[in-house]
Parts: structure tokens; C-alpha cells; sequence
């Protein structure tokens, strides 16, 4: 009787190592309908995607055509314009610099938007809606995306039209050639209002402002851990903590706005090295 | 917390939320228009 064990037909050789494919566990994303049902990259897609590239490019160039750019005169030490706006795609950022340190504002913050979107497509896992629109079986990771993408609008819009002189707030309707007064609260540190209230030295307030800002994040790493177990247990320990880790570093943007606006409250932790 | 302070809050709150119903809008209408 012949021998049914047949030899592989490629024997793996221990001392190499393989392609990606072969070292990730997991099912490659595929479409879970049949042959008939699905169409062809090219052309179908590529000649639509080539179609919109066409229409793009004929925007691009009759848009510069019908309005020009908004260039100024040189720069020189007797016009200092008040207030100097960066262009507008960069205002947003100039607007964070109202909320948080320069090299926060400037550098972390842009750096972990760049940084956190890399990393989408390593901690998110989910094989639902891969290839077609969807947000009906993607409802978190849409609903986040776009808060995000409002959160940068929503400073580039207050950036554009309500900054005014000294980059005070500027209704429409107030009268923009007029310095507005100083607000008659002044910013705090929440080290200096928890010591004030709670008559407790400053330095044990500041260790206590730590402890706030590790509760925040607290609490929000903890609360889906809890209540929204299978979500911790799709995405495992490191991916989770990725993902909260950026997602509650965004969440803290509002945050910090909302209780600068609420309590007058400049900064919320003061370190050495720098400033929340 | 002054009255400005108030408004500036709620348009803020307000304005994001329409900026991102705006976006959500648009992911809602794309999963519906491309689905049979």
C-alpha cells in the first residue's frame, strides 16, 4: 500500500524566517461574498478613482485661478498687525496655545494626532466594514474619528472669525477696532484655588493636582475596562491601553477647555517639566 | 463663571457637535447609498 504521508511540497527551513503573512497570526481580511457579487479593481474602481483625480486636479486649478492667494506685504518691524494669525489650516494649533503650554500645544499634542492615527490600523483589529463605508457595525471608531476631526474645526473655525484684538474672544457683532477689558477673574492654578479653599499648603495641593490628573485618566481607562468588558477583550491588554491612552489624551483637550471656562482655572497639574 | 465664559461654552459644545453631525451625516448617507 503506498504511503499517503506525501513530503510537503516546500519544507520549511528553520533558519529562515518567512514573510509577514507567515509570521501574523489571524485570517486575512476578505470580502465574505461570493465571485459574482464582487467587482474588479481595475477597471471598475481605478477608472472611478481615475475619473476623481481628474475632477480634483480641474478644482485645484480653476480655484487659485478665480480667488487669489492672501498674501500680505513684506514683513517689517513697523507693522505688527494685532492680532498675527498663522493661515488658517495652522489656527487651530495657534488656538490650543489659549488652553495649554507652547510645546504642548505646538509639539505633543500635533505629535500624538500624527502618532495616534499611525497607529489605527495596528490597534484596531476589528475585521467589520473592511472595504465599503460603514457605521452601523462601526459606531465607536467612527463617532471618535469625528469628534476628533470636529475638535480640530471647531478651533480653526474660533481661530478664523471670533480672535480678535490681542487674541481676545470677538463676537460678529461687537466692535472689533475696541481692546475688550480684561476679564474680572483672573486665571488660576488649581494648586492655588485647592489651597486657597482648603487652607492646605500649596506643595500638598500640587500633589494632589496628580492625583486629579491620574484620575482622570483613571476613570477613563477603567470605565470601559468594566462596563464594556468585550471591548477590553478583543483589543488585549496592550492595544487597549494604547487606544485609551490616545483617546482619553483627546478627550482631555475639551476637558481642559471646559474647566478653564467653568472654574477659571489656568492649569490643572503643574510639573517641572511642564504644564497641563 | 462669567456669561461670557457661559457662551463661549455652549458654542463650543454646540459647534462641534454640528461640525461632527456634519461628519457623521455624511458616513451614515455613504453607507446607505452604497448599500443594495
Amino acid at each position: 500500500m503506498a504511503d499517503q504521508t506525501h513530503a510537503p511540497v516546500s519544507p520549511r527551513d528553520p533558519k529562515k524566517t518567512y514573510g509577514l503573512a507567515e509570521l501574523v497570526r489571524g485570517k486575512a481580511p476578505s470580502s465574505a461574498r461570493p465571485p459574482e457579487e464582487t467587482v474588479f479593481a481595475w477597471p471598475d474602481l481605478v477608472y472611478i478613482e481615475f475619473l476623481a483625480m481628474l475632477a480634483a486636479t480641474i478644482v485645484l486649478i480653476v480655484l487659485p485661478l478665480l480667488s487669489g492667494a492672501p498674501l500680505e506685504e513684506s514683513a517689517s518691524a513697523d507693522t505688527t498687525p494685532n492680532p498675527m494669525k498663522a493661515p488658517w489650516y495652522f489656527l487651530g494649533l495657534q488656538e490650543l496655545l489659549v488652553f495649554f503650554d507652547p510645546w504642548l500645544a505646538g509639539v505633543v499634542l500635533p505629535g500624538l494626532i500624527i502618532v495616534g492615527l499611525m497607529v489605527v490600523p495596528y490597534i484596531d483589529i476589528n475585521p467589520k466594514g473592511i472595504g465599503q463605508y460603514n457605521y452601523t457595525e462601526r459606531r465607536f471608531a467612527v463617532l471618535t474619528f469625528c469628534f476628533g476631526l470636529a475638535l480640530w474645526y471647531i478651533f480653526i473655525v474660533v481661530g478664523v472669525y471670533l480672535r480678535g484684538l490681542d487674541w481676545g474672544w470677538y463676537w460678529p457683532w461687537d466692535n472689533w477696532s475696541l481692546h475688550k477689558q480684561a476679564s474680572a477673574v483672573a486665571l488660576m492654578d488649581l494648586e492655588v484655588i485647592m489651597s486657597q479653599k482648603f487652607g492646605m499648603a500649596q506643595t500638598t495641593a500640587n500633589k494632589l493636582t496628580y492625583l486629579i490628573t491620574g484620575a482622570f485618566y483613571g476613570i477613563g481607562f477603567t470605565i470601559p475596562f468594566l462596563f464594556f468588558r468585550k471591548f477590553y477583550d478583543a483589543l488585549g491588554f496592550v492595544r487597549y491601553n494604547l487606544m485609551m491612552f490616545f483617546f482619553m489624551t483627546m478627550m482631555l483637550v475639551p476637558f481642559k477647555v471646559m474647566i478653564r471656562l467653568v472654574f477659571n482655572i489656568k492649569y490643572l497639574l503643574i510639573t517641572p517639566f511642564f504644564k497641563i | 463663571m462669567s456669561v461670557e465664559n457661559l457662551q463661549i461654552g455652549l458654542f463650543l459644545v454646540v459647534g462641534t457637535g454640528l461640525i461632527m453631525g456634519v461628519f457623521v451625516g455624511l458616513a451614515i448617507w455613504l453607507e446607505r447609498s452604497f448599500k443594495k
